[in-house]
């Protein structure tokens, strides 16, 4: 039987260039920015879940060894998950289960990554493809996204419009959130429209930044929990999936792994209406179409009616679920800490910090990630009560 | 056997030192060897680090001293076997990466085999540096000889700004 | 003290030599023996794949033997790149997508020529489009085309 457990710590950096921070420099800011956040220092922490996507984008094997002193993990047991661009979501799941399991007290997931290391960050995304014939042909991540947005249209009858109005919604949200790098004021659908085609169908409006950025969580067991905070937010479940890359008749418009991982963790937390039950979610929006077939995976639509959810308001700020108050991926970037952001997000809202951007009175939020090729997904569901 | 096919992943890196290893780097370009001492425990680091191991404390740029370039082997190993493989040329790496990157990117690779890299522990330093031995009197070399850094002509701001050190006794 | 170096630069290069396998190294030589495209049979659900890959369903081995199947398909999603980077395989503008040939039940990744970029649809009728000598290179294929 899995213990209670709570997150009492978050730890933010903004996602922006760092020319002057060393990576560990970066991780150390995310640490510390998480022990003044819960109170604790280095010695309450009994171990360490590090995230940190593929080691191309800094050309630094195993970062974690760098800067393992820089967050304060010295003698202390330190794990290494790397899930593509859910690693912050992996990151934290995995901190989640080593305190479910009652082997560990308090245990900080941190990831990050400094993307503007290299000139180019999307060498670093093509060696995603399988060498043998793959790589031959694609490259980079805003084609294989562009793939599934085609697949996606065609199956449904969406077009890009849809697409824009996902970017404006979230650039316009990510005006109340610090931590954001892309806060454009005044974000129009007219503005979105003329920006230039740069992978058909994606626009330069639908796609992300690239950031430097490290986000950092704080789990604790619950006896722990009431010594350290009285308003942490209770974790309801922490899921994740591999769906599978070349299995045969995959269906590009159908995240069927992610639909899969968020029906167990809307059973494991007493959901069963999670359109109606579920108070904001953060979904993982690299991509601004990915918005739509998010909400489909999820479950807050039928499958194909992710764009018209989108139409009829419900995911905007004034909505009855709101979608990334906090602009999303789509406004911030940094690969690494993107998927942790979306949980820590997620989990601001109901903690009730979430400042401009907090979802009055939300109680039950969700925080989602998908890394690879586009097979990993990660949900984890929050509640301001404690289950 | 099964087909095998050669390629490469070639990657230009623009990597932040921060202040603390910048000021390290730019004092390289000065011909100079500097070193960052704790606030709390004295220690010296050549090269410095961000924060002092021991007592996890960040280091501050205010806290650089310049050391003597000149030290002792503590240790070192004599490297015979080229497992590098063969450098790529510029035009190579001119499909491979913009131009703009090759400009910027000294081809800064490790010297020809045989070579001696070596735990230099200088005399005014509470940490070893590694960096490369050379010079014609390489059979004198051994652990606990005195040696001394020697520049290269043209400076950057980068380790290899020390074009090795040479045995002084 | 000094003025900070703000850089280090340093292009990695590593060079890789990748075992094809036994499969996916039939593939290719009978794409050049036979200039026909060779594909993958799981023993359990018998669906047809590209030998690169195992059944993801099934977890079981894939035949002994590939079996031919048509280089014509549907075009089940494409793209066109306008956005230059390194690694590409075309200078942009190219159209590259995924093909489901006939028969079979995993895609096959290509470039898409010879057509107007602003005539691509998904569900169109695509056709390989064969080099003049082959080696037995994924790109013995030059492209795909529409066909009608």
């Amino acid at each position: 039987m899995a213990n209670k457990v709570g997150v009492v710590g978050i730890g933010m950096t903004e996602n922006k260039s760092y020319w002057n921070l060393s990576i560990p420099a970066l991780y150390r800011k995310g640490a510390l920015s998480a022990y003044e956040d819960s109170g604790l220092g280095p010695a309450q922490i009994d171990a360490v879940v590090f995230g940190h996507s593929p080691e191309y984008f800094e050309g630094v094997n195993h970062p974690e060894k760098w800067c393992s002193e820089a967050v304060g993990v010295v003698n202390k047991p330190l794990f290494r998950i790397h899930t593509g661009g859910t690693v912050g979501g992996s990151a934290a799941i995995g901190a989640y289960y080593l305190v479910a399991s009652g082997e560990f007290d308090v245990v900080m997931a941190i990831s990050g990554n400094k993307l503007n290391e290299t000139s180019s960050a999307q060498i670093g995304l093509s060696t995603v493809y399988e060498p043998l014939i793959a790589r031959r042909m694609g490259a980079g991540a805003p084609s294989a996204v562009a793939l599934q947005a085609s697949a996606y249209y065609a199956k449904y009858g969406y077009d890009g419009e849809y697409s824009l109005k996902v970017a404006v919604k979230n650039r316009n949200n990510a005006m109340n959130n610090p931590y954001a790098q892309l806060r454009i004021p005044d974000y129009t659908l007219e503005g979105a429209r003329e920006t230039p085609v740069l992978s058909y169908p994606l626009r330069m409006a639908d796609m992300c930044p690239t950031s430097d950025a490290v986000c950092a969580m704080i789990f604790a067991r619950e006896d722990k929990v009431k010594e350290i905070t009285d308003k942490p937010a209770w974790v309801l479940a922490a899921v994740s999936t591999n769906e599978g890359v070349t299995y045969p008749d995959r269906d590009w418009a159908k995240p069927i792994g992610l639909r899969l991982a968020a029906d167990i963790a809307y059973e494991r937390a007493g959901i069963s209406n999670p359109r109606e039950e579920i108070d904001v979610a953060e979904v993982y929006d690299a991509f601004s179409v990915q918005e739509m077939i998010w909400y489909e995976g999820l479950n807050f639509c039928e499958w194909g009616e992710g764009g018209n959810l989108l139409e009829s308001g419900a995911t905007y700020m004034d909505g009855d679920l709101p979608v990334n108050p906090s602009g999303g991926v789509l406004c911030a970037n940094s690969i690494g800490a993107a998927a942790m952001f979306r949980k820590a997000e997620a989990a601001l809202q109901v903690m009730g910090r979430a400042g401009d951007r907090q979802v009055p009175g939300a109680q039950i939020s969700l925080g989602h990630g998908w890394g690879g090729g586009i097979q990993f997904h990660t949900v984890m569901i929050f509640s301001s009560n404690m289950p | 056997m099964t087909k095998i096919s050669n390629w490469d992943i070639t990657v230009p890196y623009q990597w932040t030192p921060g202040p603390v290893l910048g000021t390290f780097l730019g004092g390289l370009r000065e011909k100079t060897i500097t070193g960052v001492k704790c606030n709390s425990c004295g220690k010296v680091y050549v090269p410095p680090q961000d924060l002092c191991r021991d007592c996890l404390e960040d280091m501050q740029v205010e806290n650089f001293v310049e050391v003597k370039p000149e030290g002792t082997v503590e240790g070192f190993v004599k490297i015979r076997q080229n497992f590098f493989g063969e450098r790529p040329s510029k035009e190579y790496l001119s499909e491979r990466i913009s131009p703009a990157d090759i400009d910027q990117h000294p081809l800064l690779w490790f010297p020809e085999v045989p070579y001696v890299v070596a735990m230099i522990k200088l005399d005014e330093a509470d940490t070893c540096m590694l960096h490369l031995v050379k010079g014609a009197d390489m059979d004198n070399l051994k652990m606990g000889s005195r040696v001394r850094a020697a520049w290269k002509e043209e400076t950057i701001g980068h380790i290899m700004d020390i074009d090795s050190f040479k045995i002084t006794e | 003290m000094f003025e900070p170096a703000s850089r280090v630069m340093h292009t990695w290069y590593v060079p890789y030599k990748w075992s094809f396998g036994q499969r996916a190294t039939e593939f290719l030589e009978l794409m050049k023996k036979e200039q026909k495209i060779f594909f993958g049979r799981c023993t359990s659900c018998k669906k047809v794949m590209i030998p690169t890959a195992i059944c993801g369903k099934c977890f079981a081995p894939l035949e002994d033997e590939l079996v031919p199947v048509k280089d014509e398909g549907v075009l089940e999603c494409f793209t066109v790149v306008y956005l230059p980077f390194p690694t590409q395989p075309a200078a942009p503008p190219y159209a590259y997508g995924y093909i489901r040939l006939d028969g079979t039940s995993s895609i096959m990744p290509h470039i898409i020529e010879e057509v107007d970029y602003d005539d691509l649809r998904v569900g169109m009728r695509v056709k390989a489009v064969w080099r003049e000598e082959l080696e037995g290179d994924i790109y013995d294929i030059k492209y795909f085309k529409p066909i009608d």
